[in-house]
């Protein structure tokens, strides 16, 4: 908490007073949502109520977000902490087109998915994402389907991917389909390939319009492709 | 059929030719999508391209499932 009362963290210069966020926050549709920023943006006192109120609110709804998870009291605990940190640090981005609640609930969220997802898959060594031999190379559908038609088509769509994938994707894009396919989240997958999020979404949706270019030519539509991977 | 080339197979079947909203804009703009989602409003053109990309992005749309349980915890707790 200490942390949190410190004057760096702090956006203004803890006048009660919103400063020059005035304007800014009068715009704001929701009388509720102003007196957030307010009363965060306000005197040490105020402030402090403030954040343990919030402190509540958002343990409140990461609980309920990662019920079943798993998740330790001090893991929860860390999260908001850092959260609130953060949230301080980003007031200004706050435009009041949600309630102030309903935004920092989605960053405590982030905050925490993130810690989770890096966790989970810390383990996991770059270069299995980079060796050829493993992940998308290696993937083979199982053999449970009851038809054997169908079992068939989709190996074979199955097939045409991996010639795909070794043919017309960059050694960037192939890694970062093996990510995917080994279910590492997207966070975890640009921290390892050194990219930005929006970098290897641009990278992986360019990857797969090739695939589906490539798998259209060769007589596999979209639609039909859902039907049989339904 | 393993269900990752079945996500994935899904994923490329679904791939629109535009590139739509990155995950960057998705996070700026999850908390007013899931409020407006929960109170059924209706979603203006941002919205609508942070529809279409939760349905691209996996983690996105792991992210906005638990925000919107996260938010009716906060707004409507247990016992209230």
């Amino acid at each position: 908490m200490s942390d949190l009362e410190s004057n760096e963290l702090v956006p203004t210069t803890g006048t009660t007073e919103p400063s020059g966020d005035a304007a800014r926050i009068a715009e704001m549709a929701d009388e509720s949502a102003r007196k957030w920023v307010q009363r965060l943006y306000g005197g040490r006192n105020e402030r402090a109520k403030a954040l343990e109120e919030l402190r509540s609110i958002l343990l409140r709804g990461l609980r309920a977000a990662f019920a079943g998870d798993n998740v330790s009291d001090d893991l929860f605990e860390d999260a908001v902490q850092d959260s609130l940190m953060k949230i301080l640090r980003n007031l200004d981005s706050f435009e009041g087109r949600s309630r102030f609640e309903s935004w920092a609930t989605s960053i405590a969220l982030r905050t925490l998915l993130s810690e989770l997802r890096h966790r989970r898959y810390q383990d996991i060594p770059l270069a299995s994402l980079s060796d050829p031999n493993r992940g998308v190379s290696s993937a083979q559908p199982d053999r449970s389907e009851t038809s054997p038609d169908v079992q068939m088509m989709k190996q074979q769509v199955v097939a045409v991917m991996h010639r795909l994938i070794d043919e017309h994707l960059s050694e960037h894009q192939r890694s970062a389909l093996r990510g995917v396919l080994a279910g590492i989240p997207s966070d975890v997958l640009a921290n390892r390939l050194h990219l930005q999020r929006n970098a290897l979404y641009k990278l992986l949706h360019d990857a797969r319009q090739k695939l589906k270019q490539g798998l259209a030519q060769e007589g596999y539509e979209g639609a039909d492709l859902l039907s049989l991977f339904e | 059929m393993s269900e990752p080339w079945r996500d994935l197979v899904r994923l490329v079947a679904q791939t629109r030719d535009d590139e739509g909203a990155g995950c960057e804009c998705c996070h700026e703009n999850l908390a007013e999508f899931a409020e407006r989602e929960l109170q059924g409003l209706s979603r203006c053109e941002t919205l609508m391209r942070i529809a279409a990309h939760l349905q691209d992005c996996p983690c996105c749309q792991d992210e906005y499932q638990r925000l919107t349980t996260a938010l009716k915890a906060v707004w409507c707790p247990p016992g209230s």
